[in-house]
């Protein structure tokens, strides 16, 4: 490890907030150079005097005055409506995604039953089909109907010829 | 909140580095906290809570001011107006000279404090000055542990050499 490295873990390693590994190699690099040695005292000197700082405080009144305003504040209602519901916190991405997928889903409701409503007025074989379905599921006419309707029936037309085996 | 009263104070002044920004940081702080009250989360530490929304109208308030005008990273910080500073004093320093190295050497941290980026400050105010942990650092700032320890590494980086003498002073003395 050189000098570089070093230095830029001696804040961590002051905080005792490297890796293992980490550590190890900014001890062994620690124990060899005067420089980093000195450049973690320093560190360290800074931290405690930061943590020694002294506690300024408010002049009198400021936080009477904050209270006072806080009294002053038009009533904001104590519940939301995830509260309300009890409903768990949602993120702002979830929610947007949660909002499109359902009106996705509406439009396509919407504009299918249309789509289905006007396929059935246009073919009323299938409409047949679709009412027996509901009612007589298990003997649909309509359905036998719509199999017929689309059934070549043209041989019917033709003489029915009787061939004796025999013949 | 009563409770906190102090803690959220000293927060304030060492991110903004004179009373009157405090203040008016906390008021909008306060305010905030108030009309968003319905998204603190019962049983969750207030202090924390409060001091995220600080922290992040600091470094909102710090970039909107620095859209507006340019400021100089090396441009002294404002003086004291004309409320006189006041000051706790711990009772390990009660001998008067220890008292004013104390004042003369707070003010210095300060003004290099005041010297470094926003981002930067609020780590070290958070991390050294109230002594929390980089995963409530993280939380705090919403942001990865791997960049507090960046940022730590570069304020502290920056402070130290703004200190140098004073911190060669402070070391001989120990």
């Amino acid at each position: 490890m050189n000098c570089t490295e070093c230095s830029n873990l001696l804040s961590a390693h002051l905080d005792g907030a490297v890796s293992a590994s980490e550590e190890a190699r900014v001890t062994g690099h620690l124990s060899e150079c005067a420089g980093c040695r000195s450049a973690l005292r320093q560190l360290q000197v800074l931290k405690r005097r930061l943590m020694r700082m002294t506690s300024p405080i408010a002049r009198e009144g400021f936080w009477d005055g904050i209270y006072q305003q806080i009294r002053q504040q038009p009533h904001v209602p104590s519940f939301s409506w995830r509260q309300l519901f009890n409903l768990p916190e949602v993120r702002l991405p979830a929610l947007a995604a949660a909002i499109v997928a359902l009106i996705m889903f509406g439009i396509s409701v919407v504009l299918g039953g249309v789509g289905r409503q006007e396929l059935v007025s246009m073919h009323p074989l299938l409409a047949e089909h679709a009412r027996y379905s509901v009612v007589q599921p298990l003997s649909d006419p309509g359905r036998m109907n719509f199999i017929l309707a689309d059934s070549d029936l043209s041989s019917l037309d033709k003489p029915v010829v009787l061939v004796n085996e025999s013949q | 909140m009563r409770r906190h009263e102090r803690q959220l104070y000293r927060l304030a002044y060492r991110m903004t580095g004179n009373h009157e920004e405090a203040e008016d940081l906390i008021q909008e702080t306060v305010l905030e906290a108030f009309t968003s009250f319905h998204y603190f989360q019962p049983g969750t530490r207030f202090d924390r809570w409060f001091s995220r929304i600080m922290t992040n109208n600091f470094i909102d308030r710090s970039r909107r001011r620095s859209r507006m005008k340019t400021l100089s990273l090396d441009q002294p910080i404002d003086t004291q107006g004309d409320e006189p500073l006041t000051f706790e004093i711990p009772d390990r320093d009660a001998d008067p000279q220890s008292l004013i190295m104390n004042e003369v050497m707070d003010e210095e941290i300060q003004k290099a404090l005041g010297k470094i980026p926003e981002e930067f400050r609020a780590v070290v105010v958070l991390s050294d000055i109230e002594e929390l942990s980089y995963e409530e650092i993280s939380q705090i700032l919403k942001c990865p542990i791997g960049t507090v320890r960046s940022r730590l590494h570069r304020g502290r980086n920056l402070l130290k050499n703004l200190l140098k003498d004073y911190l060669r002073v402070e070391e001989m003395s120990q």
